[in-house]
């Protein structure tokens, strides 16, 4: 994929920037002229969803990016508003809607439809000033744009494991519910702490708790109800689909026998048993209710006495809401404590089913590898930091060159799979510690590795490359020089 | 009875009640194998029974609140009594149809002969009744309106006082406790105190219905105490599995157990199954045998819910022993049962 040309137009001001198909720099003597927004306007026209910075909204501007596809097709990317995108493709216009189409406009953009892979593109192509030189392998690439190697090695091996991360995904939302349970406990501690006299709530306390009891009891009950239901009915489906086929048994005795519902073993049985189970639950369902709307009439008369005194405030409304509701917290620990391990066993069945294919990790290791003797770093355990959670190991000019041994190793095996050139968008790579000597090699390795792609710098130094496309900004983005 | 009466058992109208539905479940567990249905609050009587080939058993219930001491209605209680079921026998058109009449009156015809032979639970006939008390009946039943069948009239005592649930109960709980260690294996402690309140709130809400043409029949008094034999597993059932794994699919998969278990179309593979496994040993625990040498064949379809290992092998024995299981006891009380 190449750029071409990106067009901004943010109220009043337009501007229009030409890239090259080699390298580009995007140049500035002064820091802070707008360096970084042209590079994330340039992402942000491909339909990814960048923030905007102090000085420009990205909802408010119109971009208009003009590139070459790997088949040789131009496309054009209008986007106007932040959740629509107009894509220009054979004298088509189609119009997409962020972000739920940005698969499908991904999709064109990089010729595949890997969720995995299209997830994590942004975080292979593109190296962000902030964050871009501390992110290895799982992180935030910019905005709500995530990366995960785990995520991407998947996508290149093309290994499916969803059932797997749904139930993980389901599993953090059960925590994350526990946890808002755990607060609710903490809450009602303090307002234990903070009361100073009990006594009068007892009563109050005593009532709240049971109806808690009962409507949870009922709640219960009525789940339970609708189980049921489902398996009656899907029961019920299952012998007339069986009775339907009009299928004869021949018996030993050779006589013909039909096939119906009352002669199929365990049918009748297990739907009687059902009926039964349901009729015990509408039995309780009816006696809880009962003894709700008795609690709730005794509720009633004491509420009508209490109208007397001073209605209380909209924080002792709160207190009192948050008192009623019954947290086990003993049980909400446990249960939490049982999530995570389970989540635990998941995700290191994901981890495992992720580094079951070797060859996609066996080929990036020995490329990071490759690059990190080059940028000096002969450390072998740095090559191992391809799944590490620790990078406080690293720091500085180390984390700096280890990450962009880690981004060319992911480029690398990235345009393997899809079979395309990505452009790599490198933002500040001389970063705050790197030296020019270091900054040097880094260059000549994308000369050297990646002489296809195009390569779009933005930094306040210059490098040493041949006829770059030297993109000048001033005082101001939108300044034409 | 220990249901949720409004008010406390000292109202009469629901001792009395209280009374006829425990004593509807004594009558219907003296005939359970050939009972068909039963009504409370029936078209005649207080208690109806049905009974194969259509026969009737008719009962009155007459509760008093101090019955160890307190005889001073006890002749006006049976005279009513009378009065009902000969009613009954006149306007019958069963031949054989039975009646009795029910009291928790140790003394029913204020005759010591007669309190002297009754104890506990007691069921006489008119011909087991002393001298004295035929003769007290026969006198009353010089009377038209109080003349039924006296070989086919039973005078039915137990016991039912105090204000104290557990003490007033303790017959019928007894005896229903006996009833479900007798008519299965899979009985544990506890289950006949579950089914006799499901039983009660069962017989009660029928008696509520203004229709008196609906019975709680035979397959309504059954069920409940299959579901109660087939409940979650104690872990006494399974020797090779930790009581606290047990705990966990209890506290979390309880809800997919009983979705698999409840599924005829999964329920149907494991009977299939076990249909055609082959075991050598003892007919009591080939179920048993199946669980342990079959469930790899079935962990696949649990393991994307289960991921522990461990965890996902003890829940698919647990699953194909409670299907078993269920089976087993279904198959069991329908013969002994006469279902």
């Amino acid at each position: 994929m190449i750029i071409n040309s990106l067009y901004i137009e943010d109220g009043l001001e337009n501007r229009k920037f030409l890239f090259a198909e080699g390298v580009n720099l995007i140049h500035s003597q002064e820091n802070s002229v707008g360096k970084t927004t042209l590079m994330r306007l340039l992402l942000y026209s491909l339909g990814f969803s960048i923030p905007g910075t102090k000085k420009m909204r990205f909802d408010k501007v119109y971009t208009s990016c003009n590139l070459t596809v790997q088949n040789g097709e131009i496309i054009r990317l209008d986007r106007k508003c932040g959740d629509c995108i107009e894509i220009l493709q054979g004298g088509k216009k189609r119009t997409y809607i962020l972000p739920d189409d940005i698969f499908k406009l991904h999709h064109i953009l990089f010729q595949t439809e890997n969720s995995d892979i299209i997830n994590n593109i942004l975080g292979v192509i593109y190296t962000d000033q902030e964050k871009g030189w501390t992110l290895l392998n799982r992180g935030v690439v910019i905005g709500k744009n995530t990366f995960n190697i785990e995520s991407l090695i998947r996508g290149l091996s093309d290994i499916d494991c969803k059932k797997l991360l749904d139930l993980e995904s389901k599993l953090s939302r059960h925590i994350e519910r526990l946890d808002y349970m755990m607060n609710v406990y903490e809450c009602q501690q303090q307002i234990i702490s903070a009361s100073g006299d009990m006594a009068t709530r007892t009563k109050d306390e005593e009532i709240d708790a049971q109806e808690a009891r009962l409507l949870l009891l009922k709640e219960n009950y009525v789940k339970q109800l609708s189980s049921i239901d489902r398996a009656l009915n899907d029961n019920k489906l299952a012998a007339d689909f069986v009775e339907e086929m009009k299928i004869l048994v021949a018996l030993p005795n050779g006589e013909f026998v039909n096939l119906t519902k009352d002669n199929i073993c365990g049918l009748t049985e297990a739907i009687e048993f059902l009926v039964a189970k349901r009729k015990h639950l509408t039995i309780n369902i009816k006696q809880v209710t009962r003894e709700l709307d008795r609690l709730y009439s005794s509720k009633q008369k004491d509420d009508e006495q209490m109208e007397l005194f001073a209605s209380e405030s909209l924080v002792d409304n709160f207190e009192c809401s948050i008192m009623r509701v019954p947290v086990n917290v003993v049980a909400v620990r446990e249960k939490k404590e049982h999530l995570m391990k389970e989540r635990g066993r998941i995700r290191q069945e994901i981890s495992y089913q992720t580094r079951s294919k070797s060859s996609v990790i066996f080929s990036m290791h020995n490329n990071v590898i490759k690059y990190l003797k080059e940028l000096g770093i002969t450390d072998e355990t740095a090559a191992n930091y391809l799944f590490t959670s620790n990078l406080k190991e690293l720091s500085g000019a180390v984390l700096h060159k280890t990450v962009f041994a880690f981004k060319l190793a992911y480029i690398l095996e990235l345009e393997k799979k899809l079979n395309i050139k990505l452009p790599i968008l490198l933002d500040s790579p001389r970063g705050r510690e790197v030296d020019e000597k270091n900054s040097e090699i880094m260059m000549h390795i994308l000369k050297r590795d990646f002489p296809d792609n195009q390569i779009i710098i933005a930094s306040i130094y210059q490098y040493d490359f041949v006829a770059p496309m030297l993109i000048e900004i001033k005082n101001r983005l939108m300044e034409i020089c | 009875m220990s249901l949720e009466i409004p008010n406390r058992c000292a109202s009469r109208v629901f001792f009395g009640l209280a009374f006829q539905v425990d004593a509807a479940i004594l009558l219907m567990l003296r005939h359970i194998c050939e009972l068909q249905g039963i009504r409370l609050e029936g078209k005649r009587e207080d208690i109806e029974l049905t009974l194969a080939n259509d026969k009737k058993i008719y009962a009155q219930a007459k509760a008093v609140v101090k019955a160890n001491n307190d005889f001073r209605s006890v002749r006006r209680n049976l005279c009513k009594s009378l009065k009902t079921l000969a009613e009954a026998a006149k306007n019958s058109t069963e031949k054989d149809a039975r009646y009795i009449y029910v009291t928790n009156s140790p003394n029913p015809l204020k005759e010591e002969t007669l309190m002297r032979l009754i104890k506990d639970e007691t069921l006489l006939p008119f011909d087991s009744l002393p001298a004295e008390s035929q003769n007290t009946l026969l006198q009353l039943m010089l009377r038209p309106e109080y003349q039924v069948p006296l070989d086919r009239f039973s005078i039915y005592y137990f016991p039912y006082v105090t204000d104290d649930d557990k003490e007033r109960e303790k017959i019928v709980r007894n005896e229903v406790e006996k009833f479900v260690n007798k008519i299965s294996e899979y009985a544990k402690a506890g289950m006949g105190e579950d089914l006799l309140k499901r039983w009660q709130k069962e017989l009660f809400d029928s008696a509520m219905i203004y229709n008196k043409g609906v019975i709680v029949s035979k397959k309504d008094v059954i069920w409940p105490l299959i579901m109660i034999l087939t409940q979650f597993p104690d872990s006494d059932m399974y020797e090779d599995i930790e009581e606290e794994i047990l705990d966990v699919i209890e506290q979390i998969y309880s809800e997919t157990l009983n979705q698999c278990v409840e599924r005829w179309e999964f329920i149907t593979q494991i009977l299939y199954d076990y249909n055609t496994f082959t075991y050598k040993g003892p007919p009591r625990t080939r179920h048993i045998a199946f669980s342990q040498q079959k469930w790899p064949d079935y962990i696949d379809r649990f393991k994307p819910i289960i991921k522990d290992n461990e965890i996902c092998e003890a829940f698919t024995k647990v699953v194909l022993m409670n299907v078993l299981r269920r089976r087993r006891a279904i198959t069991s009380i329908k013969q002994k049962l006469h279902i």
